[in-house]
């Protein structure tokens, strides 16, 4: 039997037709009005694949440069203010030069008022913060980093871990450093004690920093040996510490009256109604003897040993004075440490022990602004010295924050590197994204010409084919 | 008179091939129709006059023209058609549940990390904090969404798979009514061409359904097979749809429920897509979806808030009896290993790591809660409904982070001077450290004084100088980010303190599996969501290890795991695995389409051979019309040509 077709077969397969016709522009169109070759994941499903790991990789790069953006204008802020920290120092700078050449006090308290508004700037310029929080608090972004402290200054309470950019897969970086790294530089020096106590530095490493005073007290004074010399009525206002030399010469041969030197002193005569002797020694050391009872004939030297205390903390707490070698000192305020070698302790009295390279910026500034206003109460020399060692600190502290500013800058150049890295990797993976998953409009039209052709032919094919009946032919 | 029994039969013939005709064209539309012929035969021949003259025609047979083999090839193509649309529709609505763009999963994945980049990099800022929340949420959301839809389409095809056994009863309860009513008419002699034409129709949309075999061309009739069952003409079998879990059913045979199997059409296809495909795809997902929030939760609950710890924690999770031991209790898996939990007096600040050992092959919840009470510092107790609580006694907090003691625990030690321990531990394994001196003397004073470091199984980790030249309270070289630093004092020679190092505070994954401070609530089964304290409170967000505000560490740790092997067995990332899950749903439904396509073009062309044989053409139709009407008109026209002959023999008469 031939092959028949009856209309049936005809529609049928017209509808066909004209459906997958219907369902190609359709796709087609949505691909040109869309842009996209894939519409849903059976277009393509290998490509999709590929697509969405690399649109989520696109994604992950423009967020690192958000990140980056971010942090940058976080370091750069910091970076402004560390510069203008650099330039109080530089300012600071110029104010000790002229400190040390400044003859007249009224200058020098100028020159300190002036340090005093460095100062403070300083004190604001390192409590600064951003949106996301404190700029030189490391990670405590939420607390004030630099607080009064107990020694007239600022005390560093922010975090000790510096702040980072993070993406996430290690490549991290440091963004920035906690300020007790950036103010507070040390690079301990040897300590130096100025006074005339006669204690100088400890052999052991001292933790306490900037400038403190070492209190010496004379707690009581032996006399030893067979001379039948005793403390005098005042011997508590005695200075001598430590062991002394006392020379008597009875030159009386009965007691009644001779001469003494302590330690190589002056001679000086005496009488046995001497009962309270002020002696001085070549120290400034002072004694008090009572020579009354000074034995007969006695002719030689005895040791007069004075006892006594130390404190670093100005008093609240004391150490007994071992006159040894290496003494620990303890600042009760901040548990913080001095080594004194007491062996050489010869009078009490106050010291000024410097506690070198280890000021902070603010110590710095403060030490700078003390001594600038204590001038007049010390030698010219001795100011000259000071001003010096200040400038030396504040050279320090200059150079300090200058190489924190290159971190930085090289910090923010890497974060420019990054970015640009970031932008271009986002860029390229945009352009592959571009490639693989866009659609080829060109083409799209054309085939959407194409198809929309055959669907009209099919349209016109299948009315045509209507037309001839049998029908149309019976009459 | 012969003649006009000739023609009136010619008439009668004719008019039955005119009317077949007729019922041809007005049924040629209509389905499962088959164009019929009238069978013309010459009438037996008779004697007359020596002559074997015929007698006229008859129209012997109304026959249904079928090609049975393409009938049935149409019915097993029909079926496997059927089938295949089926699973095309089904794999188009997984495949729009994965479809990317905007609100879809994909984005909500890319969103979660992308906004937990920027809390890790602002994580003061609370606009950051919410966002992320917001994100995680919206994550959290999304996974429930397509788990549901997933779920809802598996429910939907256990209806259609219901409605479809119905449906196959009521045909098959429809094909025995005409089969009896086929045999009526055969007896009766009749040819029920009707009646087979609605039993082929029957069959065919049976086989839409269910495998259906028909041996039609045998006489007698043969029996039918449905899927794997015999009916015999004229019986009616019925089938029941049972479902015998959440991911299992069947169908069986009425009343004793016998089990049948479906080789190809739409029940065939339902049972397979309820039973395989969408559990398939659904456990997949929610395999990715569950590893990634128990990891980002594992993570998370180790995490702290900016602050000193916690005051009090319970858990979301519950344990059905707080007494047996742990294993199998909780929907996240528990392992055997250490727990380190950190308590911190608030007022001192000083703090120390103690590390519980929970091996839930034997200690219950019971045991945990009595371990973590036994701390001095916090309270632990379970409640009736077995959920674990931790409170901070006052003056303590306490977190999981596993952080490093402030100071180390003397083990033998008489020196004045001190141990503090700060910095964050960076290696890679939980250990306890030894610390010993060398050298008897003051710290910072004393030359050639040393500190030894140890490991747990003494090796030297590092030796450090703390005599003269260290100045004291300053930190020594980190040894792996621990700093140590040691007050001014002295030390003895051989006096040793240790200390407990943590890399994984939290090996056993107890606190993720009892929901402790973690990000997600939930499991696969109720759904996910961000716990709602967090919520109410992004602060509360635990993205720090040591409490500082500008302190991401952690959230660090949950970046890293966008591009962690996570996901299908630790081969893929997370995005990665959805993806290719995106692309599988994407394969199959192009896989079904392309199937259908080929089955329905398949069947379209056993259509078209079908209707070569079976289908009316109007315009054949019509032509058999003019010859029949011309046939009548001839037929007509002889009886009349007899009528007059037989007239003309009459008037001879007259």
């Amino acid at each position: 039997m031939p092959y028949r077709v009856t209309s049936q077969t005809t529609l049928a397969l017209n509808m066909q037709a004209l459906q997958r016709q219907q369902k190609s522009l359709q796709e087609l169109q949505q691909q040109i009005s869309s842009g996209q070759k894939i519409q849903k994941p059976s277009d393509d499903p290998l490509l999709l694949r590929s697509l969405l790991i690399k649109q989520d990789e696109q994604a992950r790069l423009k967020s690192h440069v958000r990140s980056v953006e971010q942090a940058r204008l976080q370091l750069e802020q910091a970076n402004t203010d560390l510069r203008n920290a650099h330039q109080l120092f530089v300012k600071a700078q110029q104010l000790a030069l002229q400190g040390v050449q400044a003859t007249e006090q009224s200058d020098r308290a100028a020159l300190a008022g002036e340090v005093d508004g460095l100062l403070n700037q300083l004190y604001r310029l390192t409590n600064n913060s951003s949106s996301e929080g404190t700029l030189f608090g490391g990670a405590a972004l939420n607390r004030t980093p630099f607080v009064p402290d107990s020694f007239g200054t600022y005390q560093y309470v922010g975090g000790t871990e510096a702040t980072r950019i993070i993406f996430g897969d290690a490549t991290g970086q440091t963004t920035l450093d906690p300020g007790n790294e950036l103010f507070t530089p040390a690079s301990r020096g040897p300590t130096q004690i100025e006074g005339t106590t006669g204690a100088v530095a400890g052999t052991g490493t001292d933790t306490a920093t900037g400038l403190r005073s070492l209190l010496v007290e004379h707690t009581g004074t032996t006399i030893l040996g067979a001379s039948g010399v005793v403390s005098g009525a005042s011997s508590a206002q005695d200075t001598l510490l430590g062991n002394h030399a006392l020379t008597i010469t009875d030159t009386s041969g009965t007691g009644a009256f001779g001469t003494i030197s302590l330690a190589g002193s002056s001679v000086v005569s005496f009488t046995s109604s001497d009962t309270n002797l002020r002696l001085v020694g070549p120290g400034g050391e002072v004694v008090h003897l009572d020579l009354s009872n000074v034995t007969a004939g006695f002719s030689g030297t005895v040791t007069v040993q004075g006892a006594g205390r130390a404190s670093i903390d100005g008093g609240l707490t004391f150490a007994p004075i071992g006159f040894s070698a290496n003494e620990v000192l303890t600042d009760s305020r901040d548990q913080s440490t001095v080594n004194v070698d007491s062996s050489g302790i010869r009078r009490a009295g106050i010291d000024r022990v410097e506690l070198t390279q280890t000021a902070n910026a603010f110590e710095a500034l403060k030490l700078l602004r003390d001594d600038l206003l204590t001038g007049g109460d010390v030698s010219s020399n001795v100011h000259a010295e000071r001003i010096n060692r200040r400038l030396t600190d504040v050279v320090r502290i200059q150079d300090h924050l200058l190489e924190h500013v290159g971190t930085q800058s090289v910090r923010l150049e890497n974060l420019d590197l990054l970015q640009s890295y970031f932008e271009d990797a986002a860029s390229e993976a945009e352009i592959q994204l571009t490639e693989s998953g866009a659609a080829d409009i060109p083409s799209a039209v054309l085939k959407l010409q194409e198809t929309q052709l055959f669907y009209q032919y099919t349209l016109s094919s299948f009315a045509r084919l209507y037309e001839s009946s049998f029908l149309n032919f019976l009459q | 008179m012969q003649g006009y029994d000739i023609g009136i039969s010619a008439l009668r013939a004719h008019q039955q091939v005119l009317t077949t005709a007729g019922q041809n064209i007005v049924n040629s539309a209509t389905p499962g129709y088959h164009r019929q012929r009238v069978n013309l035969v010459a009438r037996r021949s008779f004697q007359s006059s020596g002559l074997l003259i015929g007698s006229g025609v008859d129209a012997a047979q109304l026959q249904r023209l079928r090609d049975v083999a393409v009938e049935q090839a149409l019915l097993t193509t029909g079926s496997s058609a059927a089938a295949a649309s089926t699973r095309s529709s089904l794999a188009s609505q997984v495949e729009a549940l994965f479809t990317p763009g905007t609100g879809s999963v994909h984005q909500r994945l890319t969103d979660f990390f992308n906004r937990l980049e920027d809390l890790s990099n602002a994580p003061a800022n609370p606009t950051a904090r919410r966002a992320f929340l917001d994100a995680a949420n919206n994550l959290a959301q999304s996974s429930n969404g397509i788990a549901n839809q997933l779920r809802q389409l598996q429910d939907s095809v256990w209806l259609s798979l219901e409605e479809g056994v119905d449906q196959v009863n009521s045909l098959m309860e429809r094909i025995g009514e005409v089969d009896r009513q086929i045999s009526i008419a055969r007896t009766q002699g009749d040819i029920p061409n009707t009646l087979l034409d609605n039993r082929d129709q029957l069959l065919s949309e049976l086989s839409s359904w269910v495998n259906v075999a028909v041996d039609e061309g045998a006489s007698p009739p043969q029996p039918y097979q449905f899927a794997n069952i015999t009916q015999a003409r004229g019986q009616v079998l019925q089938l029941r749809s049972v479902r015998m879990g959440e991911d299992t059913a069947g169908i069986v045979l009425e009343p004793h429920g016998e089990s049948i199997e479906i080789a190809s059409g739409k029940l065939h296809e339902l049972l397979q897509q309820f039973q395989q495909e969408l559990p398939g795809i659904r456990d997949r997902f929610a395999e990715l979806a569950g590893t990634l929030m128990t990891e980002v939760n594992r993570i998370h609950a180790t995490g702290m808030p900016a602050g000193a710890g916690f005051d009090s924690q319970m858990s979301a999770n519950a344990v059905d009896n707080a007494n047996n031991p742990l294993a199998g209790q909780l929907a996240d898996a528990v392992q055997a290993g250490n727990l380190n939990v950190t308590i911190t007096n608030t007022s001192t600040g000083v703090r120390s790591t103690r590390r519980l050992a929970i091996d839930p092959a034997v200690d219950s919840l019971d045991d945990v809660a009595s371990q973590l009470d036994a701390l001095n510092g916090v309270a632990a107790f379970l409640d009736p409904q077995g959920r674990l609580s931790i409170a901070a006694e006052p003056g303590f907090a306490f977190d999981f982070a596993g952080r490093l003691d402030t100071a180390p625990t003397p083990v033998s030690w008489s020196g004045t001077a001190t141990i503090t321990i700060g910095g964050a531990y960076l290696g890679n394994a939980n250990d306890e450290w030894t610390y010993a001196i060398v050298g008897t003397g003051t710290v910072g004073v004393t030359s050639g004084l040393q500190l030894e470091v140890r490991n747990a199984s003494g090796d030297l980790l590092a030796v450090r100088n703390i005599g003269q030249g260290y100045e004291p309270g300053t930190e020594l070289d980190p040894i792996d980010g621990t700093a140590l630093t040691i007050s001014e004092g002295t030390v003895v020679g051989g006096d040793t303190m240790s200390s407990l190092v943590t890399s994984q505070p939290d090996e056993t994954g107890l606190l993720a599996g009892l929901g402790l401070n973690t990000l997600f609530v939930g499991n696969s089964s109720t759904g996910y969501g961000i716990r709602r304290d967090l919520w109410d409170n992004p602060a509360l967000i635990a993205i720090s290890r040591t409490g500082e505000t500008g302190d991401a560490a952690v959230a660090e740790q949950l970046l890293s795991l966008r591009t962690s092997r996570i996901a299908a067995s630790g081969t893929l990332t997370p995005v990665e695995e959805l993806a290719s899950i995106t692309a599988q749903a994407g394969l199959e439904a192009a896989s079904a389409q392309v199937e259908d396509q080929f089955l329905a073009d398949q069947k379209t062309q056993l259509a078209a051979q079908q209707q070569s044989v079976s289908g009316v053409n109007a315009d054949e139709e019509l032509v058999l019309i003019i010859e029949a009407q011309r046939s009548f008109q001839a037929a007509a026209r002889y009886l009349t040509s007899l009528s007059e002959a037989l007239d003309e023999l009459l008037n001879l008469v007259r």
